[in-house]
């Protein structure tokens, strides 16, 4: 039996499991263009693919979760060939005595860019009408679709050569048309110089769009669509990432310039892609012209239930047709229930079990700590502000113990009022991650128990593929893949809690296979992304568990480093290194989710590509935690590395990543500055 | 053909006299195969759709275009008188 | 006339037929030019020991060696000679750029092509056939003769000839990459375009599986597919590509449909495990191909990316290309690849 949670195969015979998520069915229904960033494993190809149209009609399981069509998609993915045909293109077609005229060349480079983009769009757009025309999924009459055609050809596609004949002409042939034409100009430029010159018509950009979507729109009804108005056009482009600088803005112009039902949703790596510049003077792109969905940043709460539903999604369709009527609930978003097999467990529930089911030394100390934390508690809250705390619950207070044992003893002194209440809980409840790894410390815990709902959604750092290479561990330890399909239903079914210790040891085997997938995949010049990761790796455990007294408060939260690009920049240019070498490094960890970005505003608008930007808030991808031992939480205060710190680690390599890091960690402590860099305490009382 | 089923009879130019008079009101003669399913289900007759199209334009009263094709990319057009 | 029956198959527009040979009695090898590769192995001029070449013209390949020096070429160069003078053929040698710069010598080539096309040219003016010797021919030559032949038009059939070598038990990886690299489109195989549905990466491995990393941050594909060339001729190599082949599997979490093992010259072989590969994406998949085993991986991708327009064959571009040497084994391969759109292949003699 394959594993569910493996990656998808994208065959023929079977189509990946898609989802049509509140995601897509916002940016369905939305009537401005959508810009979509994500990194690798975002999902924000699953959730392009899931709009189109093509892929809806041709996927029964999708087709039900979608419902009807308000809207009509086609799908493509740019790869890296796209720009280097557009500047060959423009190379032939571009005479000789402008090209350096940049003011001149720019706008003939957009004719030309949006000229073939907009046909390939077209090409794709009318295939795919006639297909679902002959599928019957679409109800337009022959006479319909011959009209449509000598319209179209007419009014904007005359240089497309028709046939002496027309009486059969149709979109399927005017399509045919294209493709040739396209063809001839622009893969025969990779020929000859003049070979394709001769046939290229130039035409205004946005004109070929506009006049398309508006003749097509009246044949677009059928079973499958809602019939109540227009349909929006979705152009639906993923990997936006490939095109250049100069073709991303001549991209967002033609967005601009296309009107009515034509939507655009544009994917691309976050930080990839210019959102912003167009090539019209004063014309930039604001909100108002785009929204802009950021799946790094998404709301915990919707990556949990994104988790919950794909998780059931996938094992639901990976069962055969005949066991489904053995499913307690047969429905494919509610027939797992993740929270249930993973457990719903604060820290304390954690460190509880680990407790009950060893002899851990340093148990004692934390129970103690707990005892006193409860007699604390209830002695000096009023029984009403006690209830937040939850305190009769099956597990001990631990979390509230570390966090207590940690404060001014004259504080805990006094009765506390309903705000103090309020405070401590808000302090103690930052403290959980920090908690957790001071309880694994004290009990000499060899590997952490990372386990639970909220830990395993909070390590996989909003991003479905870390997910779901956690579950293929969990599912690979539960269910044998020489097994029965029955023991599937039965992992389905099931509400009861994952055995703890296998929930440990696949998170844990996860983890380390993604610091060794990064390491196999360093070829002997590029190991900088394996020494980041492991030097901040080993950083930040350090900085969130070893804290000299006076330190305690923020240690928890740290792991957030800034950089100066400027001065790392010049710093490497004078060791000689191909310039942008540095831009590079770190957008390919960042490219291939090792290490995540983090702008002070929280906002992903940050054009890395721009040479002007100084500085960079990174921090690791959360999925490390349990290797490295730090925070399955967080982080939130920043530390900044001197820039020549950093150049000595990717570039010059005097030292193993984790004696840099102790290095590191001895200069970040000692800097008496390092307190201003806490963020504002919620229990301000901590600190006298 | 070589099952002899197929042959011009009463029921297949009643066919034809539909797809003419249906011509004549939609003012244009070209028709997919659904169209013509369709056409011919309404009137209930009982033919061998593709085997009579195929008779029809050997008869030329029809013209087929995709034949090589499958039925649902047909094209068909009724001819003029 | 021979008796023996010649089994041809055809992939897309090429009918291909293939034989090994051990040394022996040589074999008369009729075509209008043969192009050859100048190159520092010594099995550059194990042909001799297979061939008799009848050709108008024997062209062969200087990638700037001349100043080098360098004692085993210059050798190479004097067997090459000694050849054409025994055989009565002209040996003409072209000299171009570095082979590493590819496009300059591309457009070098193609001029020589139409010279030699209308000088030597047996069909209405243009190449009726071209051997080609490839064993110390960089693959991307390999290639775009493929491409300018097939897809182009302007070769009616092509011969390779290749001989199998012995590489030195002390191998490692370090002995088949060299240096940082670059990634290139072959030109003419760009396949139909840059967008589609899906993208996957399909990569004939070598002895460094280290070698295509680098494509994958470019391409970005959903699926990786491997062909892994089996010899049983050396150990060493076999386990090598094993440790190759678990490292890959294990990053890319490869399915046991995706690794698949053939003959390590079998050019119908290769082109049969890269279509069955074919069959299984979709119509509107961009399929990259990149190869970096022995060359008849790189004819097998090349003839594959002239028929299926979902493919588009990159190359390896080395910064530099250390001077290893490999010896020839006494096995001969030669790999014919006839036009059959082309009314030259009715003539006698093409088949």
């Amino acid at each position: 039996m394959e594993n569910p949670f493996g990656p998808n195969r994208i065959e023929y015979e079977s189509r990946p499991i898609l989802w049509f998520s509140q995601k897509s069915a916002l940016i369905s229904a939305a009537a401005k263009p959508v810009f979509v960033a994500g990194t690798r494993g975002s999902g924000k190809t699953s959730i392009l693919r899931s709009l189109s149209t093509v892929h809806i009609l041709e996927d029964k399981s999708l087709a039900d979760q979608v419902g009807k069509l308000g809207w009509y998609g086609v799908f493509f993915q740019l790869n890296e060939t796209f720009s280097p045909l557009i500047d060959n293109a423009v190379l032939n077609l571009i005479p000789e005595r402008i090209r350096f005229d940049t003011a001149a060349v720019i706008p003939r480079q957009f004719v030309i860019f949006s000229h073939y983009l907009e046909l390939k769009i077209v090409e794709r757009l009318l295939e795919s009408i006639s297909q679902l025309r002959r599928d019957s999924h679409l109800k337009y009459r022959a006479s319909e679709d011959r009209d449509v055609a000598l319209a179209l050809h007419r009014e904007v596609l005359h240089f497309i050569p028709q046939p002496a004949r027309l009486d059969f002409f149709s979109i399927d042939e005017l399509r045919g048309g294209i493709t040739r034409y396209v063809d001839e100009c622009f893969n025969a430029f990779f020929f000859a110089a003049d070979e394709g010159a001769t046939g290229f018509r130039a035409t205004d950009p946005g004109a070929i769009i506009n006049k398309v979507a508006t003749a097509i729109t009246p044949l677009l009804n059928g079973p499958s669509f809602a019939g109540d108005r227009a349909p929006f056009f979705k152009i639906l482009i993923d990997d936006c990432e490939a095109l250049t600088p100069l073709q991303q803005q001549f991209l967002n112009t033609l967005v601009r310039k296309t009107r009515g039902n034509v939507k655009w949703v544009l994917a691309y790596i976050g930080g990839l892609y210019d959102t912003i510049r167009t090539i019209i003077p004063g014309q930039s792109l604001s909100n108002a012209d785009r929204d802009v969905e950021n799946l790094d940043s998404v709301d915990p709460r919707e990556f949990a239930t994104l988790c919950e539903n794909v998780s059931s999604l996938r094992l639901y369709y990976a069962l055969p047709d005949h066991l489904r009527s053995d499913l307690k609930r047969n429905d494919a978003l509610s027939a797992f229930s993740l929270k249930n097999r993973l457990g719903r467990l604060s820290v304390n529930d954690i460190i509880e079990r680990v407790i009950i089911s060893g002899h851990s030394e340093g148990r004692e100390e934390l129970v103690a700590l707990a005892d006193a934390a409860r007699e604390f508690l209830s002695v000096n809250l009023r029984t009403a502000d006690q209830q937040q705390f939850l305190l009769d619950r099956k597990a001990r207070p631990y979390a509230e113990g570390l966090a207590l044992a940690l404060m001014n003893p004259e504080i805990k002194r006094r009765p506390m009022s309903k705000a103090d209440a309020s405070n401590l809980k808000r302090s103690i409840a930052r403290k959980q991650g920090w908690a957790f790894l001071k309880a694994c410390q004290m009990l000499r815990l060899h590997d952490y128990p990372y386990v639970g709902h909220q830990i395993i959604t909070s390590l996989s750092d909003v991003c479905i593929r870390d997910f779901l290479d956690i579950m293929g561990e969990i599912f690979r330890r539960s269910v044998p893949s020489s097994s029965d399909p029955r023991k599937l239903v039965e992992f389905i079914n099931s509400d009861l809690q994952i055995h703890l210790e296998q929930q440990r040891q696949a998170v844990n085997a996860a983890s380390q296979r993604k610091l060794d997938g990064l390491q196999a995949l360093s070829h002997p010049y590029e190991e900088e992304s394996v020494r980041m990761v492991r030097a901040l790796g080993y950083l930040t455990a350090r900085l969130q568990t070893e804290f000299a007294e006076e330190n305690a408060l923020g240690t928890t939260e740290r792991g957030i480093f800034r950089v100066d690009l400027k001065e790392m920049r010049s710093l490497v240019n004078r060791l000689e290194q191909p310039s942008g070498k540095l831009d590079e490094v770190l957008r390919r960890a960042e490219r291939d989710g090792f290490i995540r970005e983090v702008s002070a505003a929280g906002n992903f608008e940050v054009d890395r590509a721009d040479p002007a930007s100084k500085e960079m808030l990174i921090r690791l991808h959360r999925r490390f935690a349990p290797y490295f031992g730090f925070s399955y939480r967080g982080p939130y205060e920043i530390n900044t590395i001197p820039a020549a710190q950093m150049v000595d680690l990717l570039f010059t390599r005097h030292r193993l990543p984790e004696d840099w890091a102790d290095s590191v960690f001895k200069e970040l402590v000692a800097r008496p500055a390092l307190k201003t860099e806490f963020q504002h305490s919620l229990f301000e009382s901590d600190l006298e | 053909m070589s099952n002899g089923k197929a042959f011009l009879n009463n029921d297949t130019f009643d066919l034809m006299r539909r797809l003419r008079d249906h011509a004549t009101r939609r003012g244009n003669g070209l028709l997919f195969w659904d169209e013509i399913t369709e056409i011919a289900a309404s009137a209930e007759l009982g033919l061998d759709l593709e085997d009579s199209l195929l008779m029809l334009q050997a008869a030329r009263f029809v013209e087929i275009d995709g034949l090589t094709k499958a039925n649902s990319a047909w094209r068909i057009k009724v001819r003029d008188e | 006339m021979t008796a023996s029956t010649v089994e041809y198959r055809v992939f897309g527009h090429l009918a291909v037929t293939e034989k090994a040979r051990d040394a022996g009695t040589c074999e008369t090898m009729e075509a209008d030019i043969a192009i050859v590769a100048l190159g520092w192995e010594t099995r550059f001029a194990a042909f001799e020991n297979h061939l008799d070449l009848k050709v108008g013209k024997i062209v062969v390949l200087d990638f700037a060696l001349k100043e080098a020096n360098v004692p085993a070429v210059e050798e190479n160069r004097r067997k090459l000679i000694a050849m054409g003078t025994r055989w009565g053929v002209e040996v003409t040698a072209i000299t171009l750029e570095p082979s590493i710069e590819y496009q300059k010598n591309i457009n070098l080539l193609d001029h020589l092509l139409t010279q030699m096309a209308a000088s030597c040219g047996s069909y209405e003016g243009s190449l009726r056939k071209v051997f080609v010797e490839c064993s110390t021919m960089p693959r991307i030559y390999i290639q775009w003769l493929i491409a300018v032949a097939f897809k182009k038009m302007s070769i009616q059939s092509l011969e390779f000839g290749y001989a199998e070598g012995i590489y030195g038990n002390a191998i490692g990886k370090e002995d088949f990459s060299s240096g940082l690299d670059r990634y290139v489109t072959v030109p003419h195989l760009q396949g139909s375009g840059g967008m589609g549905e899906e993208k996957v990466l399909l990569v004939g491995i070598g002895g460094d599986a280290d070698v295509f990393y680098g494509l994958i941050d470019i391409v970005s594909p959903e699926r990786i597919s491997l062909l892994v060339p089996r010899s049983e001729k050396n150990a060493h190599i076999d386990a090598l590509l094993d440790q190759q082949v678990a490292k890959v599997r294990e990053t890319h979490r490869l399915e046991d449909g995706e690794v698949r093992d053939i003959q390590a010259f079998g050019l119908m072989a290769h082109l049969d495990a890269f279509e069955t590969y074919l069959d299984g994406f979709g119509s509107r998949a961009v399929v990259n191909v990149f190869v970096s085993g022995p060359k008849v991986q790189a004819i097998a991708a090349a003839v594959l990316a002239c028929s299926d327009s979902r493919v588009h064959l990159k190359a390896r571009i080395p910064t530099s290309y250390a001077h290893r040497e490999v010896s020839a084994n006494g096995r001969y391969h030669i790999y014919r690849l006839i036009d059959l759109t082309s009314p030259a292949c009715s003539l006698p003699g093409t088949f």
